[in-house]
């Protein structure tokens, strides 16, 4: 029997962070390239940070308790027999 | 701004005018994101409905939280490159050129300039009910060659851009004339 545990999805999200900062740098590299240090890109730059570290929080809150050991998906010789 | 780092400017030339998009283009953005916030509330309750037990699923739960979690980041990020893409279209006005610096997405931008003196009409269009109400619009710069038109999209008060751009078209063209003169007399 193979057993997928949990914590393969924290390695699916892990590689979305990844992408995820790579194009956020990438917005603030295009602010800092154009020289446009002015209010509302500086503004708008910390209300997004500011939002995506309460998203962050928030899911490090409801996801503090798991047991990330568990099994997430498990294939027996069984797993297709769907009767 | 560092406009002058941006157009490279050349020794002696005025910066007259920077110009951006008006602010409220940028407004229904804003509200597809609000709309794009309120969705996984909505699908949140429809799945409650649905089953009321589907949250409890010791593997489902994370899931669930995890997928919202990228949902949340990647709509923040949709937001944050709709912004800069909104930001940094900007068209300057100097006292000897315009330029025309466009952000396309991400991984694009485009930067096209013409002189002042090579301009042979400009237009400038409100059309619908918003731009009448905000007073902003479209102002079309052409110039002899059919391929090298520059348009200011969504501007605030096309019409008193078209009458400066008008205006500083015809010094620039009057400047030229007496500098050509004056090479000829010395040549």
């Amino acid at each position: 029997m193979i057993t997928i545990p949990l914590y393969a999805l924290l390695f699916v999200y892990l590689a979305f962070l990844v992408g995820f900062v790579v194009l956020f740098l990438l917005n603030i590299y295009h602010i800092v390239s154009t020289g446009t240090f002015s209010f509302w890109p500086l503004a708008f730059t910390f209300i997004t940070f500011v939002f995506i570290s309460l998203v962050l929080y928030l899911t490090w809150f409801l996801l503090q308790d798991i047991n990330w050991q568990a099994p997430f998906l498990q294939f027996g010789s069984n797993f297709f027999n769907f009767e | 701004m560092h406009i002058a780092f941006l157009i490279k400017k050349k020794p002696n030339e005025k910066i007259l005018f920077v110009l951006k998009r008006h602010v409220i283009t940028f407004l229904p953005g804003l509200f597809f994101f609000v709309l794009l916030l309120l969705i996984p509330v909505a699908v949140y309750f429809l799945l409650l409905n649905v089953s009321p037990n589907i949250f409890n699923g010791d593997s489902i739960y994370p899931g669930l939280v995890l997928l919202g979690s990228i949902y949340y980041l990647g709509v923040s990020l949709f937001l944050f490159s709709n912004f800069i893409d909104f930001y940094l279209d900007i068209w300057i006005i100097t006292d000897d050129r315009i330029v025309d610096i466009e952000q396309h997405g991400l991984f694009s931008r485009s930067t096209s300039e013409i002189e002042l003196h090579r301009i042979q009409d400009v237009t400038d269009s409100v059309k619908g009910l918003f731009q009448t109400i905000f007073k902003y619009g479209n102002v079309i710069v052409k110039t002899a060659s059919d391929t090298n038109d520059i348009v200011f999209r969504n501007v605030p008060f096309p019409g008193k851009i078209r009458g400066e751009l008008i205006k500083l078209a015809r010094q620039d063209r009057r400047t030229h004339l007496v500098s050509g003169n004056n090479k000829k007399e010395e040549a």
